[in-house]
This record gives structure tokens, sequence and C-alpha cells, in this order.
């Protein structure tokens, strides 16, 4: 008798969705103007596999303040706390909204800070760059591991005020927003908003 | 005890029952309808819920702590060897399931591996296969049914198995039949293949490891992070990497509000 594969090949999934959970930090040109998607998930593989190689030295604290500026600067958070809070997003005032998207990105950072513990021979390549409908750009990229393992890593960017943006990475076709949307209104439906905030403090406090 | 006898009889009454139940379950799962959802198909959540509490039971009562032995005690290379030999064991799965679906090249691929593997690999204890270019194949009877147009059904969580969809269930009968570890039971008796088949449900669950410590640190709720990552990646394999365009595409239209962070509401 033997059990299936059904773990393990979630497993790599998972285990990816954490590496990858925040899409992807814009390296070291924060402030450039970006016109070539590409180049950011370039520029951001780079800076992270360079976080990964400093991990030990850097400890946690100081992974989260090397990340905290690229990633605040690279990924759309407004835009993707609102698709995560799906239609209570309507329902949510002002304060509420505030919170929610501090909270959010803060969780976000930490669990970056939290899992890019360490480096054992990883590499990234990037394979495709293709336009989709609506003006988004999905780069397919590869995550190659030591043993030759492959993860394969689609992120989608959009354009917001010129800049090349990340709003979701999509790991061996687990979409890590849409994830986060149904988990997020589950909780927000069946028990609130607050409820939902402190779960995500919760989570916070667990990594830090 | 006696290793039990291969009559004709009972293997023609296996066969029956099995692709009896394997036709009824492809009904079952291209009748079930799929109907457009932001979620999986999970009539059974209750039921569902209830097994996966079961199984994670079972998991920290006995295989955790099984496999953070098994992990403490054998050095790293040796449990590469125990996966290589699982990994090549249930093989013949990926290959059936190739030719099933109309992949001649990577069956004939694959036999290649299972046979370099099984004889220079030493009885699939090395991976020689994957550095001459015959990398690992994923494919099963699932996935084979969901390429012959099956709907994926509705979610199950089998005890112990896990993670399954109605579609998928029927994998698990094709992945025990073409194993090598279970025709061993044939010939081997008790004291032999209970060992093997509980090592080789640790050598799983050591791989799992940081996935399930993963979902179980960052999941609001494991159970439907757990599905939902579960039926989304059934789907990529399904499409051997290349789904149709991301899901979340029609959602992003979703912008009523405006005035915030600059976007041009919709």
């Amino acid at each position: 008798m033997s059990l299936p594969c059904g773990y393990p090949r979630l497993a790599a999934v998972v285990l990816l969705l954490g590496l990858q959970l925040a899409g992807m930090p814009d390296g070291f040109a924060v402030q450039k103007n970006t016109d070539d998607p590409g180049a950011v998930i370039s520029r951001f593989h780079a800076a992270l596999l360079s976080t990964m190689k400093h991990a030990g030295s850097l400890g946690y604290r100081g992974r989260y303040q090397r990340l905290e500026p690229i990633v605040r600067g690279s990924y759309d958070f407004p835009k993707v706390v609102r698709v995560t809070a799906g239609k209570y997003w309507r329902g949510l005032n002002p304060g509420q909204r505030e919170k929610f998207l501090h909270t959010f990105s803060h969780l976000v950072i930490a669990t970056y800070a939290h899992r890019f513990d360490g480096y054992s021979g990883e590499s990234f390549r990037t394979v495709s760059s293709q336009p989709t409908g609506r003006g988004r750009v999905v780069i397919r990229t590869l995550l190659i591991k030591h043993n030759g393992g492959r993860v394969h890593l689609d992120y989608l960017l959009h354009q917001r005020e010129g800049r090349w943006l990340i709003i979701n990475v999509i790991a061996d076709g687990v979409s890590d927003l849409a994830l986060k949307r149904l988990e997020y209104t589950t909780v927000l439906r069946s028990q609130g908003f607050d409820a939902l905030m402190s779960k995500l403090e919760g989570k916070i406090a667990q990594y830090e | 005890m006696q290793p039990i006898s291969l009559s004709r009889r009972r293997i023609r009454q296996a066969s029956r029952v099995f692709f009896g139940g394997v036709f009824i379950l492809f009904m079952l799962g291209g009748c079930a309808s799929n109907p457009p959802r932001d979620q999986a198909y999970d009539p059974a959540e209750k039921l569902n819920r209830g097994v996966y509490q079961f199984n994670d039971i079972v998991d920290r009562a006995l295989l955790k702590p099984l496999s953070e032995g098994y992990v403490a005690v054998v050095p790293r290379k040796g449990r590469i060897m125990v996966s290589n030999f699982f990994d090549n064991a249930l093989y013949v799965d990926t290959i059936l399931n190739d030719f099933l679906q109309g992949k001649g090249g990577q069956g004939f691929a694959d036999i290649g591996r299972l046979v370099i593997n099984s004889t220079l690999g030493i009885g699939g204890l090395f991976d020689p296969a994957t550095s001459i270019g015959l990398e690992k194949h994923e494919e099963d009877f699932g996935q084979t049914l969901g390429v012959w147009g099956s709907g994926q059904g509705a979610y199950l969580v089998l005890p112990i198995y896990g993670p399954n969809t109605v579609r998928d269930a029927p994998g698990v009968a094709v992945s025990t039949l073409t194993s090598a570890v279970f025709w061993s039971g044939f010939f081997l008796n008790a004291a032999a293949t209970i060992p093997i088949a509980v090592l080789s449900a640790i050598d799983l669950r050591s791989r799992a490891s940081n996935a399930i410590r993963f979902v179980n640190e960052s999941a609001l709720d494991p159970y439907i992070f757990t599905r939902e990552a579960w039926v989304q990646h059934r789907t990529f394999l399904i499409y051997d990497g290349n789904p149709p365009e991301p899901e979340f595409e029609e959602d992003f239209g979703d912008d009523e509000d405006s005035g915030d962070g600059g976007t041009s509401g919709k």
C-alpha cells in the first residue's frame, strides 16, 4: 500500500506561496519610473536573493527593515486590499479602510521577513511576458531549486500613474489573491471587520 | 501469514468492482455541475471539515512525531533515497496516464526514466534519469479524467489521504493498483509490507512538513486554504502549467469606489 502524492505536491505549492506571498519588490530602484514590467520582476528577484543570502546576519528585524521600502514601493497595496475585501469594501468607512491597508501591508512585509530566512542555491528565471486584456501584463517565471525542482511563478502587474506594480502572484496555478479574498470575505461575512483585523494582527504577532 | 493467492476469479472481480466504481465516479464527476463561482464546489463542507479535523488529529498524534523522528534519525541523503524509491515505485501510474492522455512522447520518455532509475538507479534509490534530461512528470488518473473532459466534481477530504475531488478520487485506486509497493504485498508477508507502507507515509509527511506548517501559520482558515490551493493546483496540473487566463482577471473589474489612492474609479 502506498499513499498517493497529494500532500507533497500541495506542499511545493503552498511553500512557494509562502515565499511569494506579497509579490515582488522593485529591487533597488524604487523611484525609477519603470516602463518594463519584466525589469520590475528581475530587479525584485535580485533583491529577494540578496536578502536570502544575508538572511542569517540580518535577522528578522533586519530583513523587515530591508524589505519594507522595496515591498511598499512595488506592490499595489491599495488595490490588493480592495480586492481581498471583495464586496465588503463598499461597506467600510475611511477609518476602517485605512486600518485594513495598514494592517495588511504590515502583515505582508512581516511574512516576507519571516519566511526569507535562508538561502540554499535557489535561482529565478524569467520565461515570458504577455499582455493580457485590460492593459495588464503577466510575467511568467520559474523558481529553480538546487535539486532541479521548479516552481512556476506568474506575476500579474498593472500600471498606476506610469509605474508597473504587482497585484497578484500565482504559484503553480494557485492564486495568492484568490486565496486571500476567499479567506477574508469569509471572515468579514461571518464575524465582521474587527474580527478580521484581530486575526491579521495575531498573525503578525506570531511572526515578530 | 500467507500471501493472498492471485486467483483469476479474484482479479476479474476486483477489476469489475474497480472499473464499475470508476465509471460511476466519472459520471458523477462529469454530471456534477460546476456552476461559476469564486470558490471550489464543496457541497459536503461540513462533512469534509470533520474529516479534515480527524486527519489533523491523526497527523499531530502520529504522523508528525514519526516524521520528526525520521528526520532526526535519518540523514538527508538517506531520506532522498527513500523519496526516490517511492517516487519510482509509483511511476507506472504516471506512465499509464501519459498514454491515456495521448502524451505518447512523454510516455516513452517516462518509461525510459523508470527503467534507468530502476536499473542504474539501483531499484529507484537514485535518480540518474533527471541528470540526463528525463525529468519527473506528474500525471495521475484524476488529471486524465480532467483531460477527458470531466468536471472537477465535489471536493472531498478522504481520511488520511486528504484533499481530493469526486473526479480525482479514483486516481487513488489507480495509483495504488499500479504501485510496486502494493504488488509486493502479494509476495512479501505483512511483516515486510507494513513497515514499507508506514515508511511511505512518513516520507510523504516529512516532505510536506514545511507546507503543513505554513498552512497552519498563515491561513486564517486552514481548511479553506488547503481546499482552494488544492483545487487550483489540480487545474494547473491538468493544463500542464498553462491554465487559461489567470482566473482573477475578471474580478479586478470590481472597482466600485473612487477617490482613494488616485486610481481612476470605474
